[in-house]
């Protein structure tokens, strides 16, 4: 009470004070200022920045170091990765090996070691960043193109149309999707661009069904009634109001899909179904690299091709990680209610 | 401990003479190259199996050999898997025997000799006397008579049929002769008379009880070495020592075969002394070669790898021969029916760094289409074509194919068989999920490729990969053959009349006129001697490797790893257990 009846004067001195004066805050930018609060999804997301840079600038990147992805030198085949010698001998360490391993490779550095056949593991994995993301990403829009249309459709319409859509769906979703792919990989010969269409056509009910849900609920919601009295058209209603309230949950899912979609890819090609060689996607190469893994020396009796297998499976784990942390930061920051708890 | 190291070497030595005097099977032994610097020579050098045999052979103890797949029937002439056989083989005489390093056929088993007729159709086998059945049956011609009548009867059902395909006659001399007449000559069937033979006295006359005896099951009497004693399904199977077997009874008890599916169970149970043998996989080789109690036996196996290259238009398939068997004129493939490229592809591959990272070192150079393992139709003094970028490139210019317009790509500029200005674009394929081709293939494109080529390769699934082989419709192919067997007659790959596209085994149509006649004369020898088919097969190897239809990659290898608790043990590619009757048990 003591508030309300405090004079117009100190209000007015209040409102001067430079931390209670705020801009109006729109949605977009509450949900902005709440991840800026959130490390953990600010360094997900620089990493994967990262990757998607060092993918696209993959030539760029090779050229520089002076090899290409497919250039085979069997006569150092399963090189160890060049970076600690590297180290070791900038900080005076170890001298020799550093000067030892660019003279056996004829000068090129392989920060990352070499494969079976003597190619460079780290432009490697930077052509399959390329493969292994870049279908990810193209799926997951293809998927969002799809499932967002459907799933508005279905919910916004409900009724027959709802049932028969749904119907659709649940038959589709009920056939393991791996079996599927399977099946069509089989038929077709994998590459980048049938690979992405048939993960994009075989991964939308999920969401489909996600959006349709939300769809439901906001179709019931005072805006839209009005929209509807004052004789808006249904397509109209759909783009204005609908869909963008889905937003949050197309945001938030599409980050898990792109996720879930590396691990599909990944695990195709461990299956010999995916991308075929010698084009290298990050699924391949820890396939090809799991029969290296008990590959010993004779002499030394040393694991020698560990460094194969560490490369592409970091990889694999460290952006499916990103990508899930980024898809629930991103729940948080455009959750209203979630907002409100905190 | 001194006197003890001086007798063996004395019996080394003792042995080794022995053995230097007796015309002996050269075994196929690694051979080590090493290149001396100073002279710049390289010499070869041979290892000699020696095996020291103390005297008086210690009695007794068991080995147990190490399985992924159990038997599934005891019976010679309805089994048809190798586990059977692993099992079975014990029990049963047959007539022919197997020289366990050459492959060729030897008068080793119930056959101690035989003449041949004049014109090769009719042979007569005279076989040993005093062979035993373990009940004190003899073993004789009635047996032998019995077993391939079986095979013909239509009570009962075999895979074994073909067996008789060609055969007229088999008659009975006397117990101890048997005279088989053949419709032609076809000395690569000579094998189908090796089956094991039943004990006739304990079967019906009419082979009723063939199909469902219970001998099936439990082999009641034996002519070799062991006599069964049990058979537990899907986990072990064993047998004893027979003490009236011909050859001599064996030193030790008996032998075991162990069903452990795992392969890294296997290994472990093997360096444990669970197990005494097993077949070692390319990635458990160094465990077993760091194992001090154990031997591993590596041996040239009867299988190879090879690039096909497509001698006609993958756009237009035809078949080699007409329905008169008169040669059909291929339409010749635009790149690759010119020797000269041909030429270059196989000098353009560094084989060895292909068998040592791709293959893992489980591989040899080989220089045409007879293994080594056949030893006496294999002609050693052919060399392997030398990895020689050099020449490679100078035969591609001395042939027309030159890279005028700089892109790193040749075309043909005065070649013999492409239009001027094609490039040198040819595509390669493989079966996706095999891993060690799909490297094969990326190393391949990229050497090619480094001498101006355009290699496409891709790799796809098998099924597919199989319609375009057959088909003829691809243009290089990296491939492999397996189990080749004994018999070096490989007709089907190379003889004009099985060009048939769709079905035929000569793919890459593949037409020589003097191959044609020289694969029909060295099968049509009378008396199939090893020593006159052999001049024959010299020259098919020599064409072949004149002519490259294949690019030969790279033959296969097995491994076994073997407990040193025995001695004696002389594994040769053929058999590990041709001499098991010597072994002793180690002290």
């Amino acid at each position: 009470m003591t508030v309300a009846q405090a004079d117009s004067s100190t209000l007015t001195s209040l409102a001067a004070e430079p931390q209670l004066r705020r801009k109006p805050r729109t949605y977009w930018s509450m949900a902005l200022q709440s991840l800026r609060r959130d490390p953990v999804t600010l360094v997900a997301i620089g990493f994967l920045v990262i990757m998607a840079l060092l993918s696209l600038l993959a030539p760029v990147i090779a050229g520089g170091i002076g090899i290409g992805p497919n250039d085979t030198n069997p006569d150092n085949a399963f090189q160890q990765p060049y970076l600690g010698p590297y180290i070791q001998w900038r900080t005076g360490l170890d001298p020799i090996r550093a000067p030892l391993m660019l003279g056996k490779s004829g000068g090129v550095p392989h920060w990352l070691g070499t494969d079976q056949l003597g190619r460079d593991q780290f432009v490697r994995l930077l052509y399959g960043g390329r493969v292994s993301l870049g279908i990810a990403f193209a799926a997951t829009v293809l998927i969002l193109i799809l499932g967002v249309t459907v799933g508005t459709v279905a919910g916004f319409f409900g009724g027959v149309v709802d049932d028969l859509i749904m119907w659709f769906i649940n038959t589709f979703v009920s056939i393991p999707g791996i079996y599927l792919l399977i099946i069509v990989t089989a038929m077709f010969k994998p590459n980048p661009v049938t690979l992405t269409i048939f993960l994009g056509l075989f991964g939308w009910f999920g969401t489909a069904r996600l959006i349709r849900g939300n769809v439901f609920k906001v179709r019931a919601l005072d805006f839209v009634l009005a929209a509807h009295s004052v004789g808006t058209r249904n397509a109209r209603i759909m783009l204005q109001h609908v869909i963008p309230n889905s937003m949050p949950i197309i945001i938030v899912n599409a980050a898990i899909d792109i996720g879930v979609l590396i691990l599909v890819e990944s695990a195709l090609s461990f299956l010999g179904l995916g991308i075929q060689p010698p084009t290298s996607t990050w699924g391949n190469m820890l396939n090809r690299a799991n029969n290296f893994l008990f590959l010993r020396d004779p002499e030394t009796e040393a694991y020698v091709a560990l460094h194969l297998l560490v490369g592409p499976g970091l990889l694999i784990t460290m952006t499916v990680l990103a990508l899930y942390l980024i898809g629930d930061g991103l729940r948080d920051a455009l959750d209203p209610m979630m907002k409100n708890i905190r | 401990m001194k006197n003890r190291k001086l007798s063996l070497l004395a019996t080394l030595l003792v042995a080794a003479l022995v053995l230097a005097a007796c015309p002996q099977p050269t075994p196929v032994v690694e051979t080590v190259r090493e290149t001396v610097i100073v002279t710049q020579v390289v010499t070869e050098t041979e290892e000699v199996v020696v095996t020291p045999t103390p005297a008086p052979p210690v009695q007794g103890g068991v080995w147990v050999e190490g399985s992924s797949a159990d038997a599934t029937i005891l019976n010679p002439i309805l089994a048809s898997d190798s586990a059977s056989f692993d099992v079975l083989g014990w029990f049963f005489p047959s007539l022919l025997g197997q020289d366990p390093f050459s492959g060729a056929i030897v008068p080793t088993e119930m056959a101690h000799s035989w003449d041949v007729s004049e014109d090769g159709l009719i042979w007569t086998f005279h076989l040993q006397d005093g062979v035993m059945w373990s009940d004190g049956e003899q073993v004789t011609a009635d047996d032998f008579k019995f077993t391939y009548d079986a095979i013909a009867s239509d009570l009962v059902e075999t895979p074994r049929k073909a067996n008789l395909d060609n055969i007229e006659s088999i008659e009975v001399l006397d117990p101890l002769t048997i005279q088989v007449t053949y419709g032609e000559v076809k000395c690569d069937a000579l094998n189908n008379l090796g089956l094991g033979w039943l004990p006739s006295h304990l079967y019906a006359e009419d082979y009723s009880d063939v199909m469902d005896s219970p001998l099936n099951e439990e082999p009641a009497v034996s002519a070799g070495p062991f006599i069964f004693n049990e058979w537990i399904r899907d986990d072990n199977s064993t047998v004893l020592r027979n003490d009236t077997y011909w050859k001599g009874a064996p030193n030790m008890d008996g032998w075991i075969y162990k069903i452990v599916p795992d392969p890294g169970a296997r290994l472990a149970q093997l360096q444990t002394g669970e197990l005494d043998l097993i077949g070692v996989q390319p990635e458990q080789l160094t465990t077993v070669q760091l194992d001090a109690n154990l031997n591993l036996h590596k041996y040239k196996d009867d299988g190879y790898s090879y690039i096909g290259l497509n001698q006609a238009n993958p756009a237009n398939p035809q078949a080699g021969q007409d329905e008169d068997g008169n040669l059909v004129e291929q339409d010749p493939h635009p790149i690759l029916s010119d020797l000269a490229v041909r030429q270059a592809i196989a000098h353009a591959l560094d084989y060895d760094a292909i068998i040592s990272k791709v293959y893992l070192g489980q591989g040899y150079q080989i220089a045409s289409n007879v293994l080594p393992a056949v030893g006496w139709a294999h002609d050693p003094s052919l060399q392997p074509y030398a990895f020689d970028t050099d020449m490679a490139s100078q035969i591609l210019d001395d042939a027309g194919w030159t890279d005028s317009d700089g892109d790193g790509v040749r075309e043909c500029n005065g070649c013999a068989t492409a239009e001027a200005g094609a490039t040198l674009t040819i595509r390669l394929q493989t079966n996706a999920g095999n891993t060690t081709r799909e490297d094969l293939g990326a190393l391949v494109q990229d050497q090619l490729n480094g001498i101006g080529f355009d290699i496409q390769f891709e790799a796809i699934e098998f099924g597919t990969l199989v319609g375009e082989l057959l088909g003829q419709t691809f243009d290089m192919v990296i491939i492999g053959w397996t189990g080749l067997g004994t018999d070096p007659n490989d007709d089907s790959f190379w003889h004009s009349k099985f060009d048939t596209p769709g079905s035929g085994f000569n793919f890459v149509s593949y037409q020589n006129a003097r191959i044609d006649e020289l694969l029909e004369q060295a099968v049509s020898v009378p008396g199939c001697a090893t020593d006159d088919r052999a001049p024959f097969y010299h020259e098919i190897q020599k064409i072949i490797h004149d002519d490259i239809p294949y690019v030969f990659v790279t033959g296969s290898v097995g491994n076994v790893g073997y407990s040193k608790k025995f001695n004696g043990t002389n594994p040769g590619p053929w058999s590990f257990y041709h001499n098991v009757e010597t072994w002793s048990l180690a002290e």
